[in-house]
């Protein structure tokens, strides 16, 4: 193979590559959380673009009752639909992971939900008490095997 | 710039630091990239790096980066193509764990791929050694 022919072709897959894995990150699943503060107004808690981050993991005491929205949009190349689920997580040794809500969008469709974490969050037995801390989950399936999640770790906004 | 080793070690290193980059652009983004983009994109990366080792083959830049006869397998061209070896591995193990090919269909693709590229290769090697001889 001559070095010209063979210097175009690397610089012709280098460049199909960089576009194909341009395009699937451009067209993606997106969501946002966002929660209800004390003033009432609607704030971000955390966003799809947000790497998941496995430090610490603070105490989700002040989520309790608290309003949730999700924004979510199946911006997927590949996939016709997703499955989107929210869920929180308790770290008292014993919790389940009870799932606020399952939706189905299909693709280009864009979903808005409200939902409630439940006051007595983070106890298996449903009573109320000191939490030991938990995590909220949101949980996007795409396709059948995809998986997309993302622990919000942060606090979320007063 | 006239001491050859430290001309080695200067490309050695700009062919390390730049293939890490890669490698970390793959690991950030693994999660967001769904099944069928990660092996069209390991396949296209490993045909890249494969054309561009013969590009490099005949170049200046194609010489070993040290001296001796120890070193003298560690130059770009190997390191290229060791490099799209492992694209190729992984992409098969991509495609090995997709869920959306039924296990008969991976299994004779796979099978296909591997004895067809076997077979290529001999075919190729053996013409490239008849020329030789007539030669």
């Amino acid at each position: 193979m001559r070095p010209v022919v063979a210097l175009g072709a690397s610089v012709t897959c280098a460049v199909l590559a960089i576009a194909l894995v341009g395009l699937d990150l451009a067209f993606n699943v997106d969501y946002r959380l966002e929660t209800r503060t004390k003033d009432g107004t609607w704030r971000t808690w955390t966003t799809s673009d947000q790497q998941t981050n496995y430090g610490r993991f603070p105490s989700m005491a002040g989520c309790a009752g608290r309003d949730l929205r999700l924004v979510v949009h199946n911006g997927d190349l590949w996939a016709k639909d997703i499955q989107v689920s929210l869920d929180y997580y308790g770290f008292d040794g014993t919790s389940a992971q009870p799932v606020m809500g399952t939706w189905h969008l299909a693709r280009g469709e864009t979903r808005d939900v409200n939902i409630t974490i439940p006051a007595s969050a983070f106890h298996s037995d449903g009573t109320a008490g000191k939490p030991v801390g938990a995590q909220v989950n949101v949980n996007v399936i795409v396709g059948t095997n995809g998986y997309l999640s993302t622990c919000v770790q942060q606090e979320a906004p007063a | 710039m006239k001491e050859r080793t430290l001309q080695g070690a200067l490309t050695f290193l700009g062919f390390v630091i730049s293939l890490m980059a890669v490698f970390y652009f793959a690991v950030a983004y693994w999660a967001n990239l769904s099944p069928w983009t990660r092996l069209t994109a390991l396949l296209l990366l490993g045909l890249s790096l494969t054309f561009l080792g013969v590009y490099l083959r005949d170049s200046l830049i194609g010489q070993p980066f040290f001296n001796g006869p120890r070193l003298s397998w560690l130059r770009p061209t190997n390191v290229l193509y060791l490099s799209a070896l492992f694209c190729g591995i992984v992409a098969e193990i991509v495609f090995l764990n997709m869920d959306d090919v039924a296990r008969p269909v991976k299994v004779l693709a796979s099978l296909v791929v591997g004895v067809g590229l076997v077979v290529v290769v001999a075919v190729r090697a053996k013409k490239h050694a008849d020329v030789a001889e007539n030669k």
